[in-house]
């Protein structure tokens, strides 16, 4: 390994030493704030790391990992996302009594494997990405042992995400066994000059299934609403945003590296699916009254809109989707934010019920849940609008009519349950909040806020930034 | 100007004095395009009167790009008259959270301003959706019994409609960006799209969705029974006075100069939905029991000839329709205060429970009635002007229509005059011991008085402002009805236009 390797993969490695660095002080002396603390500061530095690496880029460390302005801004995204889930945690966990230090533990973990996934482009990468990922998660699903719900959604989660692992490998397995090779780039090539031949069909529908899983893209959505219902919601916010985009980020990677979109077969399957999981994802939506499950059935759908960026095929849907996915990173950190904040030691504030009159005890709160809400949905002003209208015009910029207006039908739709959310909260109720929000947690929604108004009002700063992102190479 | 809308607005927000302050910011607001139109009034034939335009999003080619003229003049006098209204007369409705209310509505004010200004494209879309969230606080918030069903009613149809323009919008982007390689959401290279007639057909059909639903038209009306009668009484008043009117716009501003093939081709069937508005409306009106739901039908039926106007293409309508939409915002908005106030005094909205009113709220009485006559359009009044100019405009393009129309207006008689014997004549059905109109409310509604009666015999003012807008787009219209390439230099046009203008001064 060359100098320029490692400087490359300060930021991995950084997130990698965490881990031990705070298992090695557990074993001395306990202490809840010191971790803390210090995990805050190493995703501190893991960002700032980037900027090392940025000067460097496109930089490829063969054959395992790439890092051009895709993974570098993504990884960004993702080291800033962790530190707003690792304050959240911190807020949400001083409730709970027991040891709670091995959480951060874990949380770096998973924090690596997504790093991991982003920055990879070759098989072997890809899962070992995944597996540390996705095995971290089990533990941090289940991690409140006393908790019924946490348990099942864990165990839920572990039985279907190794099935999902299988499926991927199986297809891997096959993809490889006809090309004979696991970077992605190469495998592009020899498709080109072989085709698609019914042993591909076969090996890019396994791993669909698997990524379809992680995705949780209709069908293979079931565990979706239970799994974020029974986690505890700063992981809820965890698997919403870091796991599901970097899942994301490899499956564009991989499909753009492969080309694709130029194959008939992938291009209807892709379609269905997306449609199927913007339609499903709503309907089910409508008459949720669990507000975790709401966001469950809501993030199936806008995965569902964010499958059109595969099919685009162009570097227009390449920043459509990461500026889809970084606005939709910050707004629904913010909506798992206001849930953390507001969860007492022995449940989540996860029912409507509980924002009931929010808006006359805590207009703060509820305008940031408000504004998240609204985003969602795409209401100008914030940054849910200008991603979908980047997103839709990618789509269409491509000849995407039917997926386009069907995104625009699927809004209508989403409309009429994210009102309900802002109508509960505005709804007058007698109940009492007593609520002592410490000031970390204010900054967080601070952050938050400026982040989703100022990408709603001023997106030029970060389309200006992605429009570089021509190819993914 | 909108910029400085919202700057007060987020001062505002949580402060007692919002009242105060609410009002102060639209009086000033009031006073600038007062200025403005003052100091402009001798050479109203400027392309724009005023222009500011500035980058906002280079990576799409949206600019912020806000622009004033003859028209848009006159609209933003009426939002921010309307807007001081609508604040003055719900002083004392709204009790309960008087700070986020104004809000909403200083919210509601600058979406409609900016609509009225935006000539880019994207930032249209972008201030027609701002209003609409806080128009949806304030029914679901400050509304009546049956609110929250009126407030998801109307965000729903707006907001499918808005989303279909919404496409059009990036359709219409992508073609000109094809054909000419700029891509750009500014409105007047977008004036010069070249393309095909099917294209043009189903981009304008997307655009329509919006306005129609809005303005609103028949098929697509039946949000706003609901929204009018179950908002606050400043809420309806910003609703039918303005919001209704930003449709219009649309329709002359968009539909007719960036379609004027595919306009020209829907007109009869534009005219048929215009007569039905009107008919229909009428017919719906005339067997409310509710005050206020009688008075929003009243709004589909004065519609209506806005739509009848804008599909006839000639001055005259086009006048007819200006001078609509400002004393429909005058006359039927008083029409809502007043249904307002009846409803602070008697607590109920049914016109059975009404009756001899007159005997103990005269004051009322007779302002009530000076606006009944307006809305059924009695001459020295603004709205006989507006359906006398609509009517002869479209008896040139064509009879059968106007004469349907003018059927509308007898029908509009009958309803109107039933608001009377209803509510203030015949016998007395409630012992209720009222207090005849404050003067807050009688400043409120006699300054709205005066306007509709000045209007109504000095309608010249409005006429000659609107004029030189309204003959840039009938231009724009009849240059490409002709030529099948549209490619039209646009600075060519508006020499054309100083010329007409002097001319029609002389």
């Amino acid at each position: 390994m060359t100098r320029l390797d490692f400087l490359c993969l300060t930021p991995l490695m950084i997130v990698a030493s965490a881990p031990i660095i705070i298992m090695l002080t557990i074993t001395l002396s306990r202490n809840y704030k010191v971790v803390y603390g210090f995990s805050l500061f190493m995703f501190l530095a893991a960002f700032l790391s980037l900027f090392i690496v940025l000067p460097n880029t496109p930089y490829r460390i063969a054959p395992l990992f790439i890092f051009d302005n895709f993974s570098i801004l993504l990884l960004g995204a993702i080291y800033c996302a962790s530190f707003i889930i690792t304050v959240l945690s911190y807020i949400y966990l001083n409730h709970q009594g027991g040891e709670r230090e091995e959480y951060f533990i874990i949380l770096f973990v998973a924090t690596l494997g997504a790093s991991v996934l982003v920055t990879a482009n070759h098989f072997i990468s890809f899962f070992l990405g995944l597996e540390t990922l996705s095995i971290s998660l089990y533990v941090l699903v289940a991690y409140l042992k006393n908790r019924n719900y946490c348990i099942e959604a864990g165990v839920k989660f572990l039985v279907i995400a190794s099935v999902a692992t299988a499926f991927l490998l199986f297809g891997m397995g096959l993809i490889y066994a006809s090309t004979g090779t696991m970077d992605f780039k190469e495998i592009g090539v020899s498709l080109t000059s072989s085709g698609l031949t019914p042993l591909l069909v076969a090996g890019f529908g396994m791993m669909l299934v698997g990524i379809g899983f992680k995705l949780a893209l209709v069908p293979f959505h079931m565990w979706t609403p239970d799994v974020y219902q029974g986690a505890p919601a700063p992981v809820t916010g965890f698997i919403a945003t870091i796991s599901k985009g970097a899942v994301l980020a490899i499956a564009i990677r991989f499909f753009f590296d492969v080309h694709g979109y130029q194959y008939t077969a992938l291009v209807i399957i892709i379609t269905i699916i997306s449609v199927l999981s913007m339609f499903t994802g709503n309907l089910l939506a409508l008459k949720q009254t669990n507000l975790k499950r709401l966001l469950a059935y809501s993030s199936i759908a806008h995965l569902g809109y964010l499958l059109i960026t595969l099919l685009t095929g162009t570097s227009y849907g390449i920043q459509a989707a990461v500026f889809y996915l970084v606005s939709y990173m910050i707004t629904t950190l913010g909506a798992f934010g206001v849930i953390s904040i507001l969860s007492i030691c022995e449940r989540d504030a996860e029912d409507l019920e509980d924002l009931k009159g929010l808006f006359w005890k805590n207009p703060w709160i509820a305008i940031v849940m408000s504004l998240t809400v609204l985003s969602l949905a795409g209401i100008p002003l914030t940054a849910g609008f200008i991603a979908k209208f980047y997103l839709v015009l990618a789509g269409l910029k491509s000849g995407l009519w039917v997926l386009a207006i069907s995104l625009i039908l699927n809004t209508v739709i989403s409309l009429y349950y994210y009102l309900r959310v802002i109508k509960t909260m505005f709804t007058v109720s007698e109940k009492d909040y007593k609520l002592n929000i410490s000031f970390t947690g204010n900054l967080v929604l601070v952050i938050i806020v400026i982040g989703i108004l100022f990408l709603g009002i001023l997106p030029s700063f970060l389309t200006e930034i992605i429009s570089g992102f021509s190819t993914i190479n | 100007m909108a910029g400085g809308v919202i700057a007060w607005i987020t001062g505002k927000r949580s402060s007692l004095f919002s009242r105060y302050i609410s009002l102060a910011a639209l009086f000033i607001d009031f006073i600038i395009v007062v200025f403005i139109y003052f100091r402009n009034g001798i050479n109203l034939d400027k392309t724009w009167l005023i222009e500011y335009n500035t980058n906002w999003i280079p990576r799409f080619g949206i600019n912020l790009h806000l622009a004033m003229d003859g028209l848009s003049l006159l609209l933003l006098l009426l939002t921010f008259f309307i807007g001081i209204i609508a604040v003055l007369i719900s002083w004392k409705e709204i009790q309960t959270n008087t700070g986020f209310f104004h809000f909403n509505i200083l919210w509601i004010l600058s979406g409609i301003t900016g609509v009225f200004l935006s000539m880019d494209l994207f930032l249209f879309y972008f201030f027609w959706e701002v209003m609409l969230i806080p128009m949806y606080f304030l029914i679901g918030i400050w509304g009546h019994e049956n609110r929250i069903y009126a407030s998801y009613k109307f965000f729903i149809f707006t907001q499918a409609s808005g989303l279909l323009m919404f496409l059009a919008i990036l359709g219409l982007y992508l073609v000109h960006g094809n054909n000419t390689g700029t891509y750009t959401f500014d409105y007047q290279q977008l004036l010069v799209t070249p393309m095909g007639s099917a294209m043009e057909m189903l981009l304008m059909c997307g655009f329509l969705a919006a306005f129609l639903v809005k303005l609103p038209v028949v098929p697509f009306h039946s949000w706003l029974p609901d929204a009018h009668s179950e908002a606050p009484t400043a809420g309806s008043l910003i609703l039918a006075s303005l919001m209704l009117k930003t449709g219009a716009y649309g329709l002359l501003r968009f539909v007719v100069p960036i379609f004027p093939n595919a306009a020209a081709s829907f007109a009869p069937v534009g005219m048929a939905l215009g007569v039905i508005g009107i008919l229909y409306g009428a017919k719906l009106a005339f067997s409310q029991t509710d005050l206020k739901r009688l008075v929003a039908y009243t709004s589909v039926n004065h519609m209506g000839f806005i739509v009848l106007g804008v599909f006839a293409f000639n001055e005259l309508a086009y006048q007819g329709v200006v001078m609509q939409i400002i004393v429909h915002g005058i006359s039927t908005g008083a029409l809502f205060i007043i249904a307002g106030q009846l409803y602070e005094r008697m607590h109920t909205r049914d016109l059975n429970k009404m009756g001899g009113l007159w005997e103990h709220i005269p004051v009322m009485g007779g302002i009530g009635l000076i606006f009944v006559m307006a809305s059924l359009g009695l001459p020295g009044l603004g709205n006989f002007i507006a359906e006398f100019l609509t009517l002869s405009g479209v008896f040139k393009s064509s009879i059968l229509f106007a004469c349907l129309a003018s059927v509308g207006l007898v029908a509009g008689t009958i309803y109107s005059l039933r608001i009377m014997q209803k509510v203030f004549y015949g016998r007395q059905n409630s012992e209720h011991k009222m207090k005849d109109l404050s003067i807050r409310e009688s400043i409120a509604l006699g300054s709205m008085v005066i306007v509709i009666i000045y209007l109504g015999i000095f309608p010249q003012a409005v006429i000659r402002t609107a004029k030189p807008s309204i003959m840039k787009i009938l231009n724009i219209k009849e240059q490409s009805f002709d030529s099948k390439t549209r490619k039209v230099d646009y600075e060519l046009f508006n020499s054309v236009i100083e010329k007409e203008v002097s001319k029609a001064e002389k």
